[in-house]
C-alpha cells in the first residue's frame, strides 16, 4: 500500500489547531508550585531557624502524603476514587510494627517492609477486582474496604504501640551526608545534612516521569478521559483499571511504611486522614476528579501544601484544632475554584 | 459508553423483560396494580420482590441465630430496646436514603450530627430547650443546605464535596468546643429518645413510625417525590422535562442534613451528653443500611421501607455479634463485607460495550 | 474472487427490538462497497458486528473464508478490520499522536513510549494523508469537530487494514474536506483495501463506491452495482414503497401567511448558529433540513431555553420568550421532543404514568401531593389518545417498544398543551408503522392550531410532511422551500449545492440564498 502519492492538502489556508499554549495548560500545576513556594518562603522567614532540623521536619511532613497521593492520581485519573488509602496506611503501619522483632532488627524489618508492600497491593488488587471485574462503584467498594482494612488494623493493634526498629526510622525519616561532605561538580561540595526525604521524592518524580512514558500510563488516562472510546479503540479498560487500584493499594503500603518510620510507633488509626488528604493534594494538584486529566507532579507539590501550611499556622500562633479545619476548607475551596469552570460552559445539560 | 439507566443492573428483571414486551399487545387491565412485568412465575416474583425479601429475610435469620445462641434475646424487651436503637440510625439513614436516591452520598453526616448535638447540649445550658433544639436542626440543615449548593450549583461530586464538609465541620466543632463538649441533653429529648408513653410504647419508636410514613409519603405521593426519582435516574432527561434539578438537589442534601441533626438530637438523647466522635461509626452503618435496604447506589431506585428493614438489620447484627463475642474490630470487618456482599447480590454496573 | 469479509443470515436483538434479520453484506478486496438503508434499517448493528462491538445471536461472519468470532474491537482490529464510526473513538484528552498510535506506541528499547518518534510518525501520517493543520500535540479535546473525524479516519488508516468501515465518517466534513478523504479511500483500494461505506448522502455514495447493499427493517433487501443502477431503483429498494403513500394528506389551503405562533428574530448561538429567523404559523408544519450537524438540533436546544448566553429574541404568541431556561420555555407554550429518547425524552426504569406526567405534574398535584386519580386519568387518556401499547400505566417504559416509547415522550408535551412543538427527529429508530401514527398525529396537532417546528435527518419526511423548510448550512437558514419547491432534488441542491460555494465562507452561501 502506497500513499505516497498524496496530492496536496485540500486547503493550506485551513487554519491550523495549535497546541494549546505552555502557561495555559499547565495553569494550575504552575499555580500549585506557586502557592507552595510561597508557603515555604513564608515557614523559612517566619520559623526561628532553618537548619538542617527543621528542614528534616520540614522534608518528612509531607512524604506519607506524597507517596499516598501517588496513588490517589492513578486512581483519580482513571476516574474513581480510592476511600481505603487512609485505613491502608493504618494497617500496614500497625503490620510493620507487629512484624518487628527487637531481637532481630535488622532482617525483620526488611520483612516487615515486604510484607507491608505486598499487603498494600493486595488490598489494592481486591479494590481493583470489585471495581474493574465486579463493575461495582469505586465509592462504595472502597468505603466498604476501607472499613475492613481499618478493622483488621484495629485487630492487629488495638492500643498504639508496637517496636520500629531505629534504623528503619532513620532509614526512611533521617538524614543522609550528615557525617561526610558531598562533592559535587564544579568544585562545589555540599557539607550539610541532607533529608533522606529529598531523595524520595526524588525517586518518586523521576518514577512518574518514566511511569508517564508507558502504554499503562496512557491507557489510565484514556480509560478516565472517555471509557467508551477507550474501548472502541482497543484499551483493555478493566486491566488499566485493576492496575491504578494495585499501584494505589502498593502506594498506600509504602505510606505505611513512611508513618512507621516517622512515627517509631504503630497505630491502628494513624493514616486515617490520609484519605481525605490524599484527595484533597490530588484536587488541589488540579487533576479533574472527572478523570483523564492531571500530574502526580501536580499532587505532589498540593501533598506539600497540606503538610505544610499546619506549621505556618501554628508560628502565627493558630491552634492545632484549627487544623482540619484548614484541611478540609483547602479541600472545598480548590474543588469550588476548580469547579467555576462550570459557569462557561454554555450547553445547560453539560453542567447538570 | 454505558448507558445510565442500564447501569442499574437489573438483569434478573431483564430476562423476563421481552415476555413483558410481547405481552404489551394485549389490552392492558384497568387497575392492575404493581410496577413491572407481571408474570405467574414465582421466581420472576421473588427476583423482583428481593429488595424487601433479603432485609427482612436477614432479620428473620439473625433473630433465630440469636434466639439459638442466647435463649433470651428474643424477648419483648430486648426487642424494643433493638428498635429503639435502630429508629436512630433510621432516621439518620432516611437522609442518605434521599441523597443516595439522587445518585449521590452524604459523607458528612458525621460531623453534622456531632455538631448538632453538641450545640443542642451547649446551647441548652443557657436557653430554653426549644431555641437548642432549633439551632442543632438548623445548623444541620444549613449543612446540608451547603452540600446542595455545592453538589447543584458547582458540580462538585458529592463525595469530595460532603468528605471536605466533614472535616470542615470537624474542625468547627473542636474549636467551638475547645476539645470537651458541655452540657447536658434537655429532658424532652431524653424521653424523645428513651422514654416510653404508659411505660410501654418507646417515644423514639412513635416519632420513627411517623417520620418512615412522612418520608415513604413523600418519596411516592408527592411532587418532590416524583421529580427525585426523575433526576436520580436521568438529569438530562429530567432537565429537558422541565424538573427543577439544581431545586431538588439542594432540598435533598438540605432534608439529609436535617436528618442527620435529628439524629443527633436522638443519640444526645440517648447517651444524655454529647460528645465529640459520636457520629462517625453512623456513616457506614447508615449506608450499609440503605444499601442492604436494595436502594441503588448508583440512583433513581428503591425507597425508605428497605433502609428501615435496613436499619433493624444493622443494628441486630450489631447485637448479636457482640453475643457472640465479636469485638468491635470484625464487626467493623463485617460490615464492610456485608455492604460489598449487598452490592453484589443486588446487582451491578452494566458492561461497557457499545 | 472470493469476498475477503462476509456475513451471512445476521440476526441481532436488543431487548424486543429486532434490529437485524436475515441480514448480510459481503466485501471484496479492492471494492468501495457502500451499505444503504433508512434510518433504523441495521446497518449501523451490521457494522458492530463486523468489528466485533456486538456479536451476533446468529448468522456467521467469515473473514479470508474462515468464520471469525471477535470478543471486542482490539481483536477485529488486530486481524485488520477497523472501523471509522460516526460516535468518535478518540480520547479527548490525549493529544492527537497518542490517538493515532493507541495501542501501537512506537517504544524505545526499554520499553518507554518513544514520544518524539510518535509524534513524528503521527505528523508523517497525517501529511501523507494531506490532512494539513492538524498539530500532533494538540489534544483533542480542541479540535473542532471536522478536525476530529479527520484524526479519526487518520487513526484507522494508519493501522493499514485489510477492511476499513466508514460509518458515517464524513459527515461533519465540508465538501473539499470529503473530497480529499475520497480520494485516500481511492488510494487504499487501488492497495486492495476492501472499504465498507456508510453514508446518508447518495451523491457520495455514487461518486465514490462501487457496489452497494440495500438493507431494510434490518433485511438484506439486495446488492447492486452502483453504476448500474438508477437512483429511484435504489431508492425504492431502500423504501421498499413509493414515497408519497406515507404520509398523511396536507390540508388543502396552507396559511403560511397566518398568524406567527414562533417568531424567532435572529438567534444567534456561538459559532452554531448565527442569524436564525423563522416563522412558525399556527396549524403549520416547519421542516428543518440540511445535511447533518448544520446546526438544526442547537436551534431547538436553543429555543427551549438549554442553552446558555443565546443572542436575539423569540417571540411565541407575540409575547417575548426569556432566553436561557426550559422552565420559562415550557410557561411560555414550548415543547421540545428530544433526539434521544432513551437518554434525553425518557427516565427508561420509571413507569408510564411517571413519565407522561413528569412535565406537568403541578397540574395532578394539590401543595405539592400528587392526585393518583388526576395521575392515572391523564396516562389513561394520553395512551388512548395516542395508541401507546403497554401493559399498563405502571409499566416502565424502558419494556416498551420503541414507537410507543416516542409516543410516551410526545405524550408528556402533548399533556403541557403547548402552542409550538420541537420535535428532534422523532422518527429516528421505530418502525414504520409507528412513523405513519407520528405523522398523523403531526397533522392532527395542527389541525388543532398547534405549531410544529421538525427537524429530520429523513429528507422523504420533510418533503412529505412539511409545509415549508428551512435549509440550514453552517449554522445560518439559507434557504426556504414551499409548496411546489418543496422536493428532493431542490432540498439536496440546496443542502449540498451551498456547501460548494460556502467553501468561501459561510455568509457568502447566506448570501445566494
Amino acid at each position: 500500500m502506497s500513499l505516497a502519492a498524496a496530492p496536496p492538502p485540500p486547503a493550506a489556508r485551513d487554519r491550523a489547531v495549535r497546541r494549546r499554549p505552555f502557561l495555559v495548560r499547565n495553569a494550575r500545576l504552575l499555580l500549585v508550585w506557586g502557592l507552595l513556594l510561597v508557603l515555604l518562603a513564608v515557614y523559612v522567614r517566619e520559623a526561628p531557624q532553618f537548619r538542617p532540623r527543621e528542614q528534616r521536619t520540614i522534608a518528612n511532613s509531607g512524604l506519607t502524603l506524597a507517596v499516598a497521593g501517588l496513588g490517589q492520581t492513578l486512581v483519580v485519573l482513571t476516574g474513581g476514587i480510592d476511600l481505603s488509602v487512609g485505613p491502608m496506611v493504618s494497617l500496614t503501619n500497625s503490620l510493620a510494627s507487629s512484624v518487628t522483632d527487637q531481637d532481630s532488627p535488622r532482617s525483620s524489618m526488611w520483612v516487615a517492609g515486604a510484607l507491608a508492600l505486598l499487603v498494600g497491593a493486595g488490598g489494592g488488587l481486591i479494590n481493583g477486582l470489585l471495581v474493574a471485574y465486579g463493575r461495582l462503584q469505586p465509592i462504595i467498594v472502597t468505603l466498604a474496604t476501607a472499613s475492613v482494612w481499618g478493622g483488621i488494623a484495629l485487630y492487629l493493634r488495638p492500643e498504639p504501640g508496637g517496636f520500629i526498629p531505629p534504623a528503619f526510622a532513620d532509614l526512611l525519616s533521617g538524614t543522609a551526608f550528615a557525617q561526610q561532605a558531598l562533592s559535587l561538580p564544579f568544585g562545589l561540595s555540599w557539607e550539610r545534612p541532607l533529608p533522606r526525604a529529598v531523595f524520595f521524592l526524588a525517586a518518586l518524580v523521576a518514577l512518574w516521569l518514566l511511569f508517564r512514558r508507558t502504554r499503562l500510563a496512557t491507557r489510565i488516562y484514556a480509560v478516565g478521559s472517555s471509557e467508551g472510546a477507550a474501548y472502541m479503540s482497543g484499551v483493555h479498560v478493566a486491566r488499566a483499571k485493576l492496575w491504578a487500584y494495585t499501584l494505589a493499594g502498593l502506594a498506600a503500603g509504602a505510606a505505611g511504611l513512611v508513618t512507621s518510620a516517622q512515627t517509631s510507633t504503630g497505630n491502628a488509626l494513624s493514616g486515617n486522614a490520609a484519605t481525605l488528604n490524599s484527595i484533597a493534594a490530588v484536587v488541589l494538584g488540579g487533576a479533574s476528579l472527572a478523570g483523564g486529566a492531571g500530574s502526580y507532579l501536580g499532587t505532589l507539590a498540593g501533598a506539600y501544601v497540606i503538610a505544610v501550611i499546619p506549621s505556618v499556622l501554628f508560628f502565627y500562633g493558630v491552634s492545632t484544632f484549627y487544623q482540619q479545619l484548614f484541611q478540609g476548607s483547602i479541600l472545598l475551596l480548590a474543588v469550588g475554584l476548580g469547579a467555576l469552570g462550570v459557569f462557561r460552559i454554555r450547553n445547560r445539560l453539560e453542567r447538570l | 459508553m454505558t448507558e445510565r439507566a442500564d447501569g442499574r443492573g437489573r438483569t434478573a428483571i431483564d430476562a423476563d423483560g421481552a415476555n413483558v414486551a410481547n405481552t404489551a399487545n394485549a389490552p392492558s387491565r384497568p387497575g392492575s396494580a404493581p410496577a413491572g412485568g407481571r408474570t405467574a412465575d414465582g421466581g420472576a416474583w421473588l427476583r423482583r420482590n428481593r429488595t424487601i425479601l433479603i432485609p427482612y429475610g436477614l432479620i428473620a435469620l439473625l433473630l433465630v441465630a440469636a434466639a439459638i445462641r442466647t435463649p433470651g434475646f428474643v424477648t419483648p424487651g430486648n426487642l424494643r430496646g433493638q428498635l429503639v436503637l435502630a429508629s436512630y440510625l433510621g432516621v439518620i439513614a432516611g437522609g442518605q436514603t434521599l441523597v443516595i436516591l439522587t445518585g449521590g452520598i452524604d459523607l458528612s453526616l458525621a460531623w453534622n450530627l456531632n455538631l448538632s448535638a453538641i450545640l443542642l447540649t451547649q446551647i441548652a445550658a443557657d436557653f430554653s430547650p426549644a431555641v437548642a433544639a432549633a439551632a442543632a436542626l438548623g445548623s444541620a440543615a444549613l449543612v446540608g443546605l451547603v452540600n446542595g449548593l455545592g453538589v447543584a450549583y458547582l458540580r462538585i461530586p458529592s463525595l469530595v464535596m460532603t468528605l471536605g464538609m466533614n472535616a470542615v465541620l470537624a474542625g468547627l466543632t473542636l474549636v467551638y468546643t475547645n476539645g470537651s463538649p458541655q452540657g447536658d441533653a434537655p429532658a424532652f429529648v431524653r424521653s424523645l429518645a428513651v422514654g416510653r408513653i404508659g411505660g410501654v410504647l418507646p417515644w423514639a419508636l412513635l416519632f420513627w413510625l411517623a417520620f418512615g410514613a412522612a418520608l415513604i409519603f413523600a418519596l411516592r405521593r408527592t411532587t418532590y417525590g416524583r421529580r427525585l426519582y426523575a433526576v436520580g435516574n436521568n438529569r438530562e432527561a429530567a432537565y429537558l422535562s422541565g424538573v427543577p434539578v439544581r431545586g431538588v438537589l439542594v432540598a435533598t442534601y438540605a432534608l439529609c442534613g436535617l436528618c442527620a441533626g435529628l439524629g443527633g438530637l436522638l443519640l444526645t438523647g440517648y447517651s444524655a451528653q454529647s460528645y465529640l466522635g459520636m457520629g462517625d461509626p453512623f456513616v457506614l452503618q447508615a449506608i450499609a443500611a440503605v444499601v442492604i435496604g436494595g436502594t441503588s447506589i448508583l440512583g433513581g431506585a428503591g425507597g425508605y421501607g428497605g433502609t428501615i428493614a435496613g436499619a433493624i438489620t444493622v443494628v441486630l447484627l450489631q447485637n448479636v455479634l457482640q453475643i457472640v463475642g465479636i469485638r468491635p474490630a470484625g464487626q467493623q470487618i463485617l460490615y464492610g463485607l456485608i455492604v460489598l456482599l449487598m452490592l453484589f447480590v443486588y446487582g451491578r454496573g452494566a458492561r461497557v460495550r457499545e | 474472487m472470493p469476498p475477503l469479509l462476509a456475513a451471512t443470515d445476521i440476526a441481532k436483538r436488543f431487548g424486543g427490538v429486532v434490529a437485524l434479520d436475515g441480514a448480510a453484506v459481503a466485501c471484496e478486496a479492492g471494492e468501495i462497497h457502500a451499505l444503504l438503508g433508512e434510518n433504523g434499517a441495521g446497518k449501523s448493528t451490521m457494522v458492530k458486528v463486523l468489528c466485533g462491538v456486538q456479536p451476533p445471536d446468529a448468522g456467521e461472519v467469515l473473514y479470508d473464508g474462515r468464520p471469525i468470532a471477535f470478543r471486542n474491537p482490539a481483536a477485529a482490529a488486530a486481524v485488520g478490520i477497523v472501523p471509522v464510526f460516526q460516535e468518535l473513538s478518540l480520547i479527548p484528552d490525549l493529544s492527537v499522536a497518542q490517538n493515532l498510535f493507541m495501542g501501537r506506541e512506537p517504544r524505545s528499547r526499554i520499553g518507554l513510549i518513544d514520544g518524539r518518534r510518535m509524534r513524528r510518525d503521527a505528523a508523517a501520517l497525517l501529511a501523507e494523508l494531506g490532512f494539513a493543520g492538524i498539530n500532533p500535540a494538540a489534544t483533542v479535546r480542541d479540535l473542532p469537530l471536522a478536525e476530529r473525524q479527520l484524526v479519526e479516519i487518520a487513526k484507522a488508516v494508519g493501522r493499514k487494514p485489510r477492511v476499513l468501515i466508514l460509518d458515517e465518517a464524513t459527515s461533519a466534513l465540508t465538501a473539499r474536506q470529503v473530497e480529499h478523504v475520497f480520494a485516500v479511500v481511492r488510494r487504499l483500494r487501488d492497495a486492495g483495501t476492501a472499504v465498507v461505506f456508510i453514508s446518508h448522502r447518495m451523491d457520495e455514495v455514487r461518486d465514490l463506491c462501487d457496489r452497494a447493499t440495500v438493507f431494510r427493517d434490518g433485511t438484506h433487501v439486495g446488492t447492486v452495482a452502483v453504476d448500474g443502477a438508477s437512483h429511484e431503483q435504489i431508492v425504492r429498494m431502500m423504501i421498499g414503497r413509493a414515497l408519497r403513500e406515507v404520509f398523511p394528506p396536507r390540508p388543502v389551503p396552507v396559511e403560511t401567511a397566518s398568524e406567527a405562533l414562533l417568531d424567532v428574530r435572529e438567534l444567534g448561538w456561538g459559532e452554531a448558529l448565527r442569524g436564525v429567523s423563522l416563522t412558525v404559523g399556527r396549524g403549520e408544519i416547519v421542516g428543518l433540513a440540511g445535511l447533518d450537524g448544520q446546526g438544526q438540533g442547537d436551534l431547538l436546544f436553543a429555543l427551549f431555553g438549554v442553552y446558555a448566553g443565546v443572542t436575539g429574541q423569540v417571540l411565541l404568541r407575540r409575547r417575548p420568550v426569556r432566553l436561557g431556561d426550559p422552565r420559562a420555555a415550557m410557561a411560555a407554550g414550548l415543547a421540545l421532543v428530544p433526539e434521544d429518547r432513551k437518554t434525553q425524552g425518557l427516565i427508561l426504569p420509571l413507569s408510564v404514568s411517571n413519565n407522561v406526567t413528569l412535565a406537568t405534574l403541578p397540574r395532578i398535584a394539590r401543595r405539592g401531593v400528587v392526585s393518583p386519580g388526576a395521575e392515572r386519568a391523564a396516562t389513561l387518556t394520553m395512551r388512548d389518545r395516542l395508541a401507546i401499547k403497554t401493559a399498563g400505566p405502571e409499566q416502565p417504559v424502558r419494556f416498551l417498544s420503541g414507537g410507543n416509547q416516542q409516543k410516551v415522550s410526545i405524550a408528556k408535551w402533548l399533556l403541557a398543551e403547548p402552542s409550538v412543538f420541537l420535535l428532534h427527529d422523532p422518527t429516528r429508530g421505530i418502525d414504520v408503522g409507528a412513523k405513519q401514527e407520528i405523522y398523523a398525529l403531526m397533522r392532527a396537532l395542527t389541525a388543532q392550531g398547534h405549531g410544529v417546528l421538525f427537524f429530520s435527518t429523513d429528507l422523504s419526511e420533510i418533503v412529505g410532511l412539511c409545509d415549508r423548510a428551512l435549509v440550514m448550512y453552517e449554522g445560518a437558514v439559507v434557504r426556504e422551500l414551499a409548496g411546489d419547491d418543496l422536493t428532493d432534488a431542490n432540498l439536496v441542491s440546496a443542502a449540498v449545492g451551498v456547501t460548494e460555494t460556502a467553501v468561501g465562507g459561510g455568509q457568502r452561501a447566506a448570501a445566494t440564498a
